[in-house]
């Protein structure tokens, strides 16, 4: 008998062992990898977020009272990688299960204790290069540009080529420039020659010495006739067309010598013009031979701008880092595209729907730091409160908060005090920070590296205060930075200038570094002003300003002693031709307006005559009429 | 994944068999929701648990959701546009709100342009995805396995040593 095979229902009943199995192994996952998984998921993105190596002792998880506590955590401090910059003991989270259940992360109340800082690492951390950093996407080279137009960057260098006495002449044939004074020069020689032949042809095309001649022997012609009513009125006649037409070739004379004036006024102007070419000349050839001016902005910017520049950048990162957790205006987007990045395909937008004092969906109520200075050295006292940190502020109402106050006595760190306010409940979000140091002991700081320079401080103690906002791309920072009792290490290309620096900051009681910045991101202004700066610029006036000045002479000689020949040949040509032209044309035109006097005067007779003949007229017709009615 | 290639080479077997089209049809079905879920979320979960639960072809399942993802991915601009217009409607925002503050409900990540245009689009079109399924698995089965049968290269496959093994095989582990 075949055997017949049951029908099967609609439940699949043999997928119960296959579940029960995938259930097993998920919780199997749960206790022995999952806080495994997490530490090193949490431990790679602290790393890029920080920007150098994160490590996490212990991540451990309590999904019955949802909690998580992480133990033994050490921010690698990316400036001494032996060095963690902050490592603490442990740290605690409680979740609320009314929340997790709506998909939401509420934190009452965090504990974050056992702070320390500068604890040497067993191994040296990695440092992260700046563009892999979280947040640093597309945002360094405006930055960076806009300090390089700020900044010369070469100033170190500078002070080595000049110090050593640099060979403009040798720079000079490297660099290519083309003069605009020389094309001016050359311009200039054209137009003269163009210009000199139209005046020649103009002034060939006047009354010439015979024409005004001729005036002179007509005007004798009227003088010496003057007998008779008859011959005086043909003289007068002719004294009459002799001042029309005299006046008419002054005309031409006088339109011309005008003509020839304002073009002569416009050409001298021209001429003139060519000091203020070779001014601007000599400014663009010292730009590109790079011929610093060693005041002492220009110093401190040109040594100390890539700490300010890090800072910056930093800065700029934690901010797009921030940024990125908070729900985004729509005028924010507009203004600062480079900030965050777009969603990713995929995605897609979430739309919140929150009740009036619902929760938002992620919220750190408080979370309270202590720390009280141990047996470890490197332990200290800290006090301070965290708030509200939620990635929906507005809706919340409260700005997020951060207050850490404290010292490590042992390290002789005092006087740590940060404030920390991130304000997104408005359309206008605001962030600040004041951070203050009053004594914080540094080694091996690198203040300045380069291959012109580089200025380590061995030992110091160094005082600090940074305070920077940032508002719709309006950044505002301030650093001020002051080290005392500090021992310098200085290297550089140049021994004169590796000498010079050194004696300079030998001399100086305490070194100090400040600096600011302001505008938005696009646009800023960095100030930045070191006394190292003031004394290296009093330093470097007495020694090199002689040499700076000997260069400068030395590019007017080579590039524009021919220019400069040009211009006089030029002047002496133009001199020539003005003087002769205006000349020849004011000499005949005085011997013109001598005859149209003359000739006037015999016009201005003319009256009398009109009425001598109007009377011998009249006595004329009297006897006609007599004769005729006698 | 030994299960997984199990339940595809029963797919193939199913399909080429004469019963089962609803089965399979209804595997499409949710395959293509599978699909077209951009991530893991509590319906996704949820349509697991039924493949697991209800007899329904996992193979065709898992092979559908393969084939649904890249088309759901070139449709992703459509999805967000049908979820915010959903999303967005004034009308339905006391209901969103109420979901969304309640328990559990958030965890379908309802709220998202994408999730909540995928998921109405492919809820609305899964029963035609079934009817569509049912009539082209017939189909299937009339003209190409009928016709692939009656080639000589088939029955010389069914004469063949190995086919008969097969057979055996067949009968007696299923």
């Amino acid at each position: 008998m075949g055997k017949t095979k049951k029908k099967k229902g609609i439940f699949r009943l043999e997928a119960i062992i296959p579940t029960i199995i995938v259930i097993i192994i998920l919780s199997l996952y749960l206790v022995f990898f999952f806080d495994s998984n997490m530490k090193t998921a949490l431990q790679w993105t602290l790393t890029r977020a920080h920007g150098a190596e994160v490590n996490i002792g212990q991540f451990k998880t309590s999904l019955k009272d949802l909690k998580i506590e992480i133990n033994d955590v050490q921010f690698t401090y990316d400036q001494n990688p032996k060095l963690n910059v902050v490592a603490f003991k442990h740290l605690d989270l409680k979740f609320l299960w009314e929340a997790i259940l709506q998909a939401k992360y509420i934190i009452p109340t965090a504990n974050l204790n056992n702070i320390q800082t500068m604890v040497p690492r067993k191994s040296p951390g990695y440092v992260l290069p700046q563009a892999e950093r979280t947040g640093y996407r597309g945002m360094s080279n405006n930055i960076k540009n806009q300090i390089k137009e700020q900044v010369n960057g070469n100033i170190l260098n500078d002070l080595h080529e000049i110090s050593k006495g640099t060979d403009v002449e040798d720079q000079l044939k490297k660099i290519q420039y083309d003069l605009k004074t020389d094309q001016k020069v050359k311009a200039l020689e054209k137009e003269l020659k163009t210009k000199e032949a139209e005046w020649k042809a103009r002034l060939k095309a006047l009354p010439k010495k015979e024409d005004l001649k001729d005036y002179e022997t007509r005007l004798k012609a009227i003088k010496f006739k003057s007998k008779g009513i008859k011959e005086v009125a043909k003289q007068i006649k002719e004294a009459s067309s002799l001042v029309k037409e005299v006046k008419g070739t002054i005309k031409t004379f006088k339109t011309t010598s005008k003509d020839l004036k304002t073009d002569l006024s416009h050409y001298k102007s021209e001429l003139g013009g060519i000091d203020n070419l070779i001014k601007d000349d000599l400014a663009g050839i010292k730009k590109k031979l790079k011929l610093p001016s060693f005041d002492s902005e220009s110093i401190s910017k040109g040594i100390f701008f890539p700490i300010i520049e890090a800072k910056l950048l930093e800065f700029k990162r934690y901010i797009a880092m921030a940024q990125s957790y908070f729900p985004k205006s729509k005028e924010k987007d507009a203004v600062d595209p480079d900030a965050i990045a777009p969603p990713e395909r995929g995605k897609g937008k979430n739309h919140y729907f929150p009740r009036k004092n619902s929760y938002p969906k992620f919220w750190l109520k408080l979370a309270n730091i202590s720390s009280v200075t141990g047996q470890s050295e490197y332990s200290g006292n800290f006090e301070g409160q965290v708030t509200n940190v939620t990635n929906n502020p507005k809706h919340l109402g409260l700005p997020i908060k951060a207050v850490i106050k404290g010292d490590i006595p042992k390290q002789k760190i005092s006087g740590i005090d940060a404030l920390i306010t991130v304000d997104h409940t408005s359309d206008k979000p605001v962030e600040k920070m004041e951070f203050t140091v009053a004594s914080f002991p540094t080694k091996n700081y690198i203040l300045s590296k380069s291959n012109d320079l580089s200025i380590e401080l061995l030992k110091s103690l160094l005082s600090s205060k940074v305070t920077a906002f940032h508002s719709n791309n309006n950044i505002k920072l301030k650093l001020n930075n002051q080290f005392n009792q500090a021992d310098y290490q200085v290297d550089a290309k140049s021994s004169t200038t590796k000498k010079l620096v050194m004696s300079t900051l030998q001399r100086m009681a305490a070194l100090t570094l400040n600096g600011s910045i302001e505008g938005t991101w696009k646009k800023f202004k960095l100030n930045l002003n070191s006394n190292l700066g003031k004394e290296l610029e009093s330093a470097i006036k007495g020694k090199i300003k002689d040499k700076l000045k000997e260069a400068e002479n030395k590019i007017k000689d080579k590039l524009f002693s021919g220019v400069q020949k040009s211009k006089d040949k030029l002047q002496a040509q133009f001199s020539q031709f003005s003087k002769g032209s205006l000349g020849e044309l004011s000499s005949k035109e005085n011997y013109l307006e001598k005859i149209k006097e003359e000739a006037a005067n015999i016009k201005n007779i003319k009256p009398d005559l009109k009425n001598l003949n109007k009377k011998d007229l009249k006595e004329k017709g009297k006897k006609l009429l007599k004769d005729l009615f006698n | 994944m030994t299960y997984i290639l199990k339940q595809i080479f029963q797919f193939i077997h199913l399909l080429n068999s004469d019963k089962g089209h609803k089965s399979i049809a209804l595997g499409i079905s949710c395959g293509f929701i599978l699909g077209m879920t951009p991530s893991l979320s509590l319906q996704s979960i949820l349509i697991f648990i039924c493949l697991f639960l209800f007899r329904i072809q996992i193979g065709a399942a898992l092979l559908a959701s393969f084939f649904f993802t890249f088309i759901a991915w070139a449709l992703d601009p459509l999805f967000h546009y049908v979820g915010t217009q959903i999303l967005e409607m004034e009308a339905l925002k006391p209901f969103f709100t109420y979901l969304y503050n309640k328990p559990i409900l958030p965890l379908t990540r309802f709220y998202n342009s994408i999730v909540m245009g995928s998921g109405v689009v492919s809820f609305l079109l899964s029963p035609i995805v079934y009817f569509v399924s049912v009539g082209l698995v017939k189909k299937y089965r009339k003209t190409i396995v009928q016709r692939f049968q009656g080639t000589k290269f088939w029955k010389a496959v069914k004469l063949s040593a190995v086919y008969k093994w097969y057979t055996k095989y067949e009968s007696i582990y299923g």
